[in-house]
C-alpha cells in the first residue's frame, strides 16, 4: 500500500491552490497514508489549517524552523529528503516552487523524478505530457524505490475542504546552507498577470480594429483578472505589441480560461491555445473556425457584447 | 573571477517549429529526417554565458551536449554562437535527467566551472529536472527560472520568475543556474562565425568513461497522442455566457 | 490508394535542404574542392540562414504586403520594421556569402549561396529582392569596374551596407533595350553627367542603406544609335566628399551630398508591395563610366545570366513557402470523410484530390530545386574548376540552362502558389491568411529580368541555334548516360531524351528552311519540355540515393508519369505545325 507525502506549499495567501490538486492525484494511488508536509517558520500559518481540511489527508506534518521562512530549494529539499524514509511516494504540485525543490530531492534520493503527472494508472505507472503536450508518455517507476513526482495541476480538480486531519507540529533541525540567501519577492499586485503563466487570458484579434480599441480588451481582462493576448493578425496590424502574440509563432499558453474576441481562429493561433482549459469565443462571424474548438461560443459584435458582459460580471 | 569557466548544456531536440508526430506503434515520436536544433532554453543559457564572458566576468565558455554523436551539429552551432570549446558525451540510449545530471556532475569535477548554466527545461521531454538535480548532487546553490543574472565576484544576484511574480536570491558560486525565456534574446549566428567554429575543438567522451553506467531509470511503456480537442456549444446571449462562466468558477 | 503521409512538410523541407547540402558536397567533389566545404558546414549554414529568415524576415512578409512603400519627406520609405531587419541581415553577413574572401565575402559556392537566397526569398521575397539586386551590381563591378571603382564600392556593396540597382528599362525600351534614350555627356569641368528617366527600378530608392549605387544603361552623346552608343554608368545616390557634386542636390536635405537622381513615382503593383518599384529621374546626375560606349548591352547581358538564375531562386523560395503552408493546412483542416477512413472528419490531407495537389506541388518544387542546383553547380565549376576546358564546358552548359531554369522554375512556382490557394480553399482566397500573397508576389518572376517568352527565344535562337545544338545535345547525352546506369525510372527519361534529340534536330532543319516562326511559336514548349526532362532526371537522382525515403521514390515516379507524356505531346504538336507549314 502506498504511503504518500504531499508537499504542502505555503505562500503569502496561505496554502497554494495546487496542493489540493496534488492531494487529488495522491488519492488515485489509494494510499494507506496521505500526509501533507508543511515547512514553516511560524506555526500560526493559516495554510496549515486549510491543509488539514483537505479531504483524504491523513495527517498534516508541520515542521518548524526559521530557515523555512522562504521556500529555498536547498533548505526545503534537504528537509524533504530527511522526511522521505517513511513514504513510497513524494508529490508536489508543479508550481515554480515544487519544480524548484523536487528534482533536488529526487537526485539526493538517487531516483529519477516523474514530472507533471497527468494520470495515475497504478502505484508505479503514470501518464505525463511531453513535447509541449503533443504527446503523452506512460512511464513506470522501478520497484522498491520511492516515487518522487510533480503533479500537473491542470489535470486535477482540487479535493474539497471537508476533512479534518490531525496536525502534528514539531520543531525541525536543519542547517540552512550558506550558499543561498533570499533577498526579496515582488508579487504582481494589481498589475495584469503575465500572459505566459496567467490562469485567465483575454485575447483580441483583427476585428478589434485599432490600437485604441484594444483598450476594450485590456479593460475586460482587468475585470476578469486576466492577462491580455492578441492574435497574429492584431499584432501584424499594429493593434497590440509583439509580446502579446498568442499562437504558433508567438506564445503557446495553457490558461484555465481563454477568451478569444474577434479572433477567427487560424490554425496558427489555435496551436497556441490547445492546452487551455476552457476556450470562449466571441465573434461576429458564426462560421469562424474558432467556434469549432471553443467550449463556449457567442456570436455577436464585440463592441456590443463586451460592454454588456462587463455590466453583467459580478 | 575573470579566469572563471562557465559550462553550458546544449541539448539536441526536435526543432521548435516541427509538428511532432507520435508513432502509431506507441514507441515514441517520429524523428527520422526531422529537423533537430538546440533546445531553445539552452540557447538562452549559452547566450547568457557569452554575455558574461564578453563583460569580462568569465574566461571560457564550454558547451556540453549529452546524447547521440549527431549532437555534434548542435555543438558546432554553439561554437558558432561563441562558445570556446565543446564536449560531447556520447550515450548508447537517450539518457534520463538523473543520468544527465550525473554526467554533468562528473564533468564539473573535471572542469571546475564557476557556473553551470542550463535551460530550465528541454522542449522534448519537458522534464525540467537536470539543473536542480545537478545542484543537489553537487550540494551547491541553485537558481532556477532566472530572468536576470548579476554576477559580482564570487556571488550572483539572480532574479527568478515565479508563479506569483518575481523573486530575487543571492547565491554564492559555484552554482547552477537554469534560465527562463525572458533572460535574454539569443544572438543570431553570423556567417563568418560558422566558418570559424569549424576550427574550435570538440572533445568526445563516452558516458561510461565518466563513470555513469546507468542511463535510464523509468521504463517508458508507451507514447500516445493526446485526445483531440472537442468543441463545445454556442450560447444565445451574454447572460447565458456569464452564467456558464460562473458555473465553471471563472467569475 | 491513399498513402499515409509519414512526414510533415518540415520533414520534406529537411530533405530538401539535405539534398541541397548533398548536391553542394557532390559538386565540390566534382570540382576537386571536396575538402573545401564539408557537408556538416553546409547544413550549419542552411540551418542558421533558415532560422534568421523565418524569425526575422517572415514576420514582415504580410505587414509589408499590406502597408507597401511610401514617399516620405526624405525619400522612399520601406514598410515598418524593414530597416532594422535589413541591418540585422547585413550584420549577420548573409549577403556576402557568395563572394570571394578577398572581396569581403565568405567564398561559399554558388549552390549553397542559392540555397540561402532561396530561404530568404521564402521568408519574404519582397525584402530579399534588395540583396539579390546588390549581388548583381557587385558582380558587374567585379567584372568590369576599374581598380579604383572596385576598391571604393565593392567592400560596401558586398556586405550590403550599400545597395545596388540595375537601371535598364525606360518607358519606350522594355524588352528591346536598343531603344534606350538616357543620355550621358561631359560637363565643362569634364565630369560625366547623366539625364533620363528609368522605370521599374526595384529598390531604386529606399531607407535601408546609407547609399545606393545605380548601374545605369545610357547612351553617350554622339556615340550612335541602337546598341552602339550604349554604355554602363555608375551613379551613386549620395556623393562622397571627394566626388564632384555640383548637380543640384535634388533629394533630401542631408549632410551627405545628394546626387541629382530621385524617385519620381512609386509603382502600384499586383504584388511584391514591400519592394519599392521606382521611376527614377536622372537630372544631370554625376556618374562614372564603367564601359566604353557600345559595350553597355554586352556588359549588362553578361550579368543577366546570374540575375536570371537568382530570379528562379526567388521563385523557388516562394513556391516552397506556399507548399509548406498548403501542407500545414491540409494536415490540420478536418473536413469530410476520406474514402478509406471509417469514422470522423478527416484532415483533408487524407482526401485523394488533396493528395493530388500536394504531390503536384512537391514534384514541381523538388524537380525545380534539382534543376536549379544543377545550374548553380555549373556556374561554380565555370568559376573555379582548375582546368580551362572544364571551366569552358561548364560555362556553356550554364548559359544553356539559364533560360530553361528561369522560365521553368518561375512558371512552376506560379503553378505551385496557385495550387496552394486551392488547397486552402476559401481561406486561401482570404487576403489575411497570406496564401494568395505568394501568388501575387511570385507572378512577377515570369516577367522581370527578361520575360519567359524572351527566355524561350534566347534558348532557341542563341543557346541552341548558334552552336547548332552542340551544348544541348551533350547535356542530353549526359542525362541519358546517368539514367541508364542508375535509375529505376530510366525508360521514361530515356524516351524523353530521344524525343528532345529529335525535336532539336528537326528544329535546326526548320530554321534552315525558313520556318523560324513555327520554331519560335513552339519555343516555350521546347523550353518547358527540356526543363521537365531535367527535373525528372533530378527526381530520379534523388530516388536512386540509397537512403531515399519511399515518398521520394513515389514522387520520382509520378514526376515521370506527369512529364514524359507531356514532352511527347508537345513534340507531336511541333511536328504537326511544321508539317502544316504555316500557322
Amino acid at each position: 500500500m502506498a504511503r504518500v507525502l504531499v508537499f504542502g506549499e505555503l505562500g503569502s495567501k496561505g496554502l497554494n491552490s495546487g496542493v489540493a490538486k496534488a492531494v487529488r492525484c495522491a488519492m488515485d494511488l489509494q494510499p494507506a497514508a496521505l500526509d501533507v508536509l508543511c515547512l514553516v517558520a511560524d506555526e500560526s500559518q493559516e495554510g496549515i489549517k486549510q491543509a488539514a481540511r483537505l479531504q483524504g489527508v491523513t495527517k498534516v506534518l508541520v515542521r518548524i524552523h526559521d530557515a523555512f521562512a522562504e521556500p529555498l530549494a536547498a533548505v526545503m529539499g534537504n528537509a524533504l529528503v530527511e522526511m522521505a524514509g517513511d513514504y513510497t511516494h513524494i508529490l508536489a504540485a508543479n508550481t515554480t516552487v515544487g519544480r524548484d525543490i523536487l528534482p533536488r530531492v529526487a537526485a539526493r534520493l538517487g531516483v529519477q523524478q516523474i514530472s507533471d503527472i497527468m494520470r495515475v494508472e497504478s502505484e508505479r505507472v503514470f501518464d505525463r505530457p511531453t513535447y509541449a503536450g503533443n504527446a503523452i508518455t506512460t512511464v513506470e517507476a522501478p520497484e522498491g524505490m520511492v516515487v518522487v513526482a510533480t503533479v500537473r495541476t491542470a489535470s486535477y480538480r482540487a479535493v474539497p475542504e471537508e476533512g479534518d486531519a490531525v496536525v502534528e507540529a514539531q520543531p525541525f533541525n536543519v542547517s540552512p546552507p550558506s550558499h543561498t540567501r533570499f533577498v526579496e519577492r515582488r508579487e504582481a499586485k494589481g498589475e495584469r498577470p503575465d500572459l505566459q503563466t496567467a490562469r485567465k487570458v483575454v485575447s483580441g484579434g483583427r476585428a478589434v480594429g485599432s490600437s485604441e480599441n484594444f483598450q476594450i480588451i485590456a479593460n475586460l481582462a482587468d475585470r476578469l483578472g486576466a492577462a491580455v493576448g492578441a492574435s497574429r493578425a492584431a499584432v501584424d496590424a499594429g493593434y497590440a505589441p509583439n509580446e502579446l502574440q498568442v499562437g504558433q509563432t508567438g506564445k503557446i499558453i495553457a490558461p484555465d480560461l481563454y477568451v478569444a474576441i474577434g479572433i477567427s481562429g487560424a490554425i496558427q493561433h489555435l496551436a497556441g491555445i490547445k492546452d487551455a482549459g476552457t476556450i470562449v469565443a466571441i465573434n461576429k462571424d458564426g462560421e469562424a473556425p474558432i467556434f469549432e474548438i471553443a467550449d463556449l461560443g457567442l456570436e455577436g459584435d464585440l463592441f456590443k457584447v463586451i460592454p454588456e458582459l462587463e455590466k453583467l460580471l459580478p | 573571477m575573470s579566469d572563471m569557466k562557465i559550462m553550458v548544456g546544449v541539448k539536441r531536440v526536435i526543432d521548435y517549429n516541427v509538428r511532432v508526430q507520435v508513432k502509431s506503434d506507441g514507441s515514441g515520436v517520429v524523428t527520422d529526417g526531422v529537423k533537430m536544433s538546440i533546445n531553445p532554453f539552452d540557447e538562452i543559457a549559452l547566450e547568457e554565458a557569452l554575455r558574461l564572458k564578453e563583460a569580462g566576468k568569465a574566461a571560457e565558455v564550454i558547451a556540453v551536449s549529452v546524447g547521440p554523436s549527431q549532437a555534434q551539429e548542435q555543438l558546432r552551432t554553439a561554437l558558432a554562437m561563441g562558445a570556446d570549446r565543446g564536449i560531447l558525451v556520447t550515450t548508447a540510449e537517450q539518457p534520463q535527467p538523473l543520468a544527465v545530471a550525473k554526467i554533468f556532475a562528473a564533468l564539473y569535477a573535471k572542469e571546475q566551472p564557476g557556473l553551470v548554466i542550463l535551460g530550465k527545461q528541454a522542449i522534448d521531454d519537458d522534464a525540467g529536472q537536470v539543473p536542480q538535480m545537478l545542484a543537489g548532487l553537487l550540494d551547491v546553490a541553485q537558481a532556477t527560472n532566472a530572468s536576470k543574472v548579476e554576477l559580482e565576484g564570487e556571488s550572483a544576484r539572480v532574479t527568478r520568475e515565479i508563479d506569483t511574480g518575481i523573486e530575487v536570491i543571492e547565491i554564492r558560486l559555484p552554482a547552477v543556474l537554469s534560465v527562463d525565456l525572458r533572460l535574454n534574446e539569443p544572438r543570431y549566428v553570423k556567417l563568418p562565425d560558422i566558418m570559424k567554429a569549424k576550427k574550435k575543438p570538440i572533445e568526445t567522451i563516452d558516458a561510461q568513461a565518466l563513470g555513469v553506467e546507468r542511463l535510464t531509470f523509468l521504463r517508458v511503456i508507451k507514447t500516445s497522442t493526446p485526445p483531440a480537442r472537442q468543441g463545445g456549444h454556442k450560447v444565445g446571449s451574454v447572460e447565458e455566457l456569464v452564467q456558464e462562466l460562473k458555473q465553471r468558477g471563472f467569475v | 490508394m491513399f498513402q499515409e503521409p509519414p512526414q510533415s512538410h518540415t520533414v520534406l523541407l529537411g530533405e530538401a535542404l539535405q539534398s541541397s547540402a548533398a548536391q553542394v558536397t557532390a559538386l565540390l567533389q566534382v570540382a576537386g574542392m571536396g575538402e573545401y566545404l564539408a557537408a556538416d558546414l553546409t547544413a550549419a549554414v542552411l540551418d542558421q540562414a533558415q532560422r534568421f529568415a523565418s524569425e526575422k524576415l517572415a514576420p514582415l512578409r504580410r505587414s509589408g504586403d499590406e502597408s507597401g512603400c511610401r514617399m516620405g519627406p526624405q525619400g522612399v520609405e520601406t514598410p515598418a520594421g524593414w530597416p532594422q531587419a535589413y541591418q540585422d541581415l547585413v550584420s549577420a553577413e548573409w549577403l556576402a556569402l557568395g563572394f570571394p574572401e578577398a572581396m569581403g565575402g565568405q567564398g561559399l559556392p554558388w549552390p549553397l549561396a542559392c540555397a540561402v537566397h532561396e530561404l530568404l526569398a521564402k521568408a519574404n521575397m519582397a525584402f530579399a529582392l534588395s540583396g539579390i539586386l546588390t549581388n548583381g551590381a557587385c558582380h558587374l563591378l567585379q567584372a568590369f569596374g576599374s581598380p579604383a571603382v572596385k576598391e571604393r564600392y565593392l567592400p560596401r556593396l558586398v556586405t550590403g551596407r550599400w545597395s545596388g540597382t540595375m537601371c535598364l528599362t525606360e518607358p519606350q525600351a522594355g524588352s528591346d533595350l536598343r531603344l534606350v534614350r538616357a543620355l550621358v555627356r561631359q560637363d565643362q569641368q569634364g565630369n560625366w553627367r547623366l539625364w533620363g528617366t528609368k522605370i521599374f527600378i526595384s529598390y531604386g530608392e529606399h531607407d535601408l542603406t546609407e547609399n545606393i549605387v545605380h548601374l545605369v544603361l545610357a547612351r553617350q552623346e554622339g556615340a550612335g544609335e541602337g546598341h552602339a552608343g550604349l554604355g554602363v554608368y555608375l551613379v551613386p545616390r549620395f556623393l562622397e566628399q571627394d566626388q564632384v557634386a555640383e548637380g543640384q542636390g535634388s533629394g533630401p536635405t542631408d549632410s551627405r551630398k545628394a546626387n541629382a537622381v530621385r524617385c519620381t513615382r512609386l509603382e502600384n503593383k499586383m504584388g511584391l508591395h514591400g519592394s519599392p518599384t521606382c521611376e527614377l529621374l536622372f537630372d544631370g546626375a554625376w556618374c562614372i563610366p564603367l564601359t566604353q560606349p557600345g559595350d553597355g548591352l554586352a556588359v549588362m547581358f553578361s550579368m543577366m545570366n546570374l540575375e536570371r538564375l537568382l530570379v528562379a531562386v526567388q521563385a523557388l523560395g516562394v513556391a516552397q513557402g506556399a507548399m509548406e503552408q498548403a501542407w500545414d493546412y491540409a494536415m490540420t483542416r478536418c473536413q469530410g470523410r476520406a474514402s478509406h477512413a471509417t469514422e470522423g472528419a478527416a484532415p483533408i490531407v487524407e482526401h485523394a484530390d488533396v493528395q493530388r495537389m500536394l504531390r503536384h506541388m512537391e514534384i514541381l518544387v523538388g524537380g525545380c530545386r534539382m534543376l536549379l542546383l544543377q545550374a548553380a553547380w555549373m556556374l561554380e565549376v565555370a568559376d573555379h574548376a582548375p582546368q580551362e576546358a572544364a571551366r569552358h564546358k561548364a560555362r556553356a552548359r550554364f548559359e544553356l540552362l539559364v533560360p530553361v531554369v528561369k522560365s521553368f522554375v518561375t512558371d512552376a512556382a506560379i503553378d505551385v502558389a496557385d495550387t496552394a490557394i486551392q488547397v486552402w480553399g476559401g481561406q486561401g482566397y482570404i487576403r489575411d491568411n497570406g496564401i494568395e500573397q505568394y501568388l501575387r508576389d511570385v507572378r512577377v518572376t515570369a516577367i522581370y529580368e527578361g520575360t519567359n517568352g524572351i527566355q524561350a527565344m534566347d534558348l532557341v535562337r542563341r543557346k541552341i541555334a548558334r552552336d547548332k545544338g552542340a551544348v544541348v545535345r551533350a547535356l542530353l547525352d549526359d542525362v541519358d548516360r546517368d539514367i541508364s546506369t542508375t535509375s529505376p525510372v530510366e525508360n521514361g527519361i530515356r524516351k524523353g531524351v530521344s524525343v528532345l534529340q529529335d525535336w532539336i534536330a528537326a528544329m535546326g532543319d526548320a530554321l534552315g528552311q525558313g520556318k523560324g516562326f513555327v520554331v519560335e511559336y513552339c519555343a516555350a514548349d521546347l523550353l518547358r519540355s527540356l526543363g521537365a526532362l531535367l527535373a525528372c532526371a533530378g527526381w530520379a537522382r534523388l530516388a536512386t540515393d540509397a537512403g531515399a525515403a519511399s515518398r521520394v521514390r513515389l514522387l520520382a515516379n509520378e514526376a515521370q508519369l506527369t512529364w514524359i507524356p507531356l514532352i511527347a505531346a508537345s513534340h507531336e504538336r511541333f511536328k504537326s505545325l511544321l508539317a502544316q507549314g504555316s500557322l
